[in-house]
């Protein structure tokens, strides 16, 4: 019996630990400030007006990065109404998965942008949940998932954030 | 009392051909001297005018024409009474055609040139007195309860707090600019990079696209709080970047100081400033590293062309240890300080600030 527990208990620590060694070498979004992605100095700005950037986005962990497909949605809530928006990525260099978002949700409410990636080899998916206040985002309040977030995971991370302005 | 201009010495200045020594004395006149800054950016200017100008080739038939004229005019010069026959080598149209083309480039230049340095009038908004135009040059003074509001243009807007003395600059399609004395403004800008910048006793702050507030101390000294987007604080080829959420503080003479995030550990904000401040620069390091997390990098990264090569190997390790080091930079480039490496890396790291 005290055998059979230990080797139970061996394999879930090694299930463990695979899964957390692991989710560093998955497909994923990850966000960070538009300088991240070296916008701001860069002479397109006149072009891509990305100056107004709230972050950037860009794909990690896939072998065919040119091919990543990235789109989101802004979740928000303004004076108890749920609104859903269709965000607008703008490139800043497609062979390597990087995007900028700008705003284009209300300053009233609470917003939550909701990213998707997709990766064709290994074909994945991943997304993100992205805090957004006053032109910039929340990095504190953000998730970065590892699949497709859950209509549950959407609304909480807005309600969240709705929470935390009231 | 009396102000000693730099005029004479700002094209020198401006190609870069004068002494350290030289340089901060005119770095440090041009802070506080908007006519000499006005006559740097007219020479800044018509430099860059002239970097745009590329030279064109003239067309076959006028090489023709002058090498037959030539031809001409050896075997027979007195034909000519000893002058270049000029109506043989340009026919009629090809002169106006050339006439026409020399007025369009004299007018267009002409017109660059004035749209440039036409001084243009500030928008300023008291909350005392009501709205007016001021021009470069003039000061808006807030005193303890009252504030005031300027217009850059339709590039944002930027707010002074009470007890603040600012100084409006020359307004141009290429550069908006403000002299902040002593006092805090707020500006919140929508530009592209490098279009607005506020001059202070100790660094310039350059806006690459941001919200930020910056207080200027009666003796000089400033701190820039960085609300959105990014600054850059810029004092004699030293530069600091300051991203949202980042605290930069600067001093007269020395310049910009490192960066840090407002939610760094008191620990690590007071070693910071130790360590710019040369205050046992030794000890503040040692806090610096051990209290650093990831999103700390924004400060190491600074600190590795602030220090002895042997502290930037350490400092080199200690980021490496929380962010490894992407492919596309390597080891030795860091340390060696390759302006492109750096960058490349700063990009890199970035992602976690």
């Amino acid at each position: 019996m005290s055998f059979t527990r230990t080797v139970g208990t061996t394999a879930v620590a090694i299930t463990c630990l695979v899964a957390v060694a692991g989710a560093g070498t998955m497909f994923r979004l990850e966000i960070g400030p538009p300088i991240a992605a070296g916008i701001s100095k860069s002479k397109d700005l006149k072009k891509t007006d990305g100056k107004k950037a709230v972050l950037a986005v860009r794909a990690l962990v896939c072998d065919d990065l040119a091919h990543v497909q990235i789109s989101g949605t802004a979740e928000g809530l303004v004076n108890g109404a749920r609104q859903s928006l269709p965000l607008t990525l703008t490139e800043v260099d497609r062979g390597e998965a990087i995007y900028f978002i700008a705003q284009q949700w209300p300053n009233e409410g609470a917003w939550v942008l909701h990213l998707k990636g997709s990766c064709s080899n290994p074909k994945a998916e991943a997304s993100t949940l992205v805090a957004v206040s006053k032109g910039a985002f929340i990095r504190e309040k953000s998730e970065v998932l590892r699949e497709p977030a859950t209509k549950k995971q959407v609304e909480d991370a807005v309600k969240a954030v709705a929470r935390s302005q009231s | 009392m009396f102000t000693r201009h730099v005029d004479k010495s700002l094209t020198r200045y401006s190609d870069g051909e004068l002494t350290a020594v030289e340089e901060r004395r005119i770095d440090d006149h041009l802070a506080s001297c908007s006519k000499c800054r006005a006559a740097l950016d007219e020479i800044q200017f018509s430099t860059r005018l002239m970097r745009q100008l590329s030279g064109v080739n003239a067309p076959s038939s006028v090489w023709n024409g002058i090498d037959a004229a030539l031809t001409e005019w050896r075997n027979d010069g007195s034909a000519y009474g000893g002058t270049l026959p000029t109506g043989h080598v340009f026919g009629r149209p090809l002169r106006w055609a050339v006439a026409v083309a020399l007025i369009a480039i004299v007018s267009g230049g002409a017109y660059l040139w004035t749209r440039e340095t036409t001084p243009r009038p500030w928008e300023v908004a008291h909350t005392m007195g009501g709205a007016r135009r001021m021009a470069a040059g003039e000061w808006v003074e807030t005193d303890s309860s009252s504030k005031a509001r300027i217009i850059v243009g339709p590039l944002g807007t930027v707010d002074v707090e009470p007890g603040t003395r600012v100084q409006l600059g020359q307004v141009r399609d290429s550069e908006y600019r403000l002299a902040l004395s002593h006092g805090t403004i707020s500006a919140e800008i929508n530009a592209p990079p490098r279009l607005f910048i506020v001059d202070t006793p100790a660094s310039a702050v350059v806006d690459l696209g941001c919200a930020y507030t910056v207080t200027v101390g009666k003796d000089g000294a400033g701190e820039l709080h960085m609300t959105t987007g990014w600054a850059a604080l810029e004092f004699n080829g030293r530069e600091s970047l300051v991203p949202a959420g980042a605290i930069c503080r600067t001093k007269r003479g020395t310049g910009p100081g490192t960066p840090y995030f407002e939610d760094a550990s008191i620990a690590l904000r007071q070693a910071v400033d130790d360590f710019d401040s040369g205050k046992d620069a030794r000890r503040a390091l040692e806090v610096i590293l051990n209290e650093a997390r990831i999103r700390d990098t924004l400060t190491l990264w600074h600190l590795l062309a602030r220090v002895n090569p042997s502290d930037r190997q350490r400092i080199y390790d200690r980021i490496a240890a929380v962010a490894p080091l992407s492919a596309r930079v390597s080891r030795d480039q860091i340390l060696a300080l390759d302006p492109d490496a750096l960058r490349r890396w700063r990009e890199e790291l970035a992602w976690k600030w």
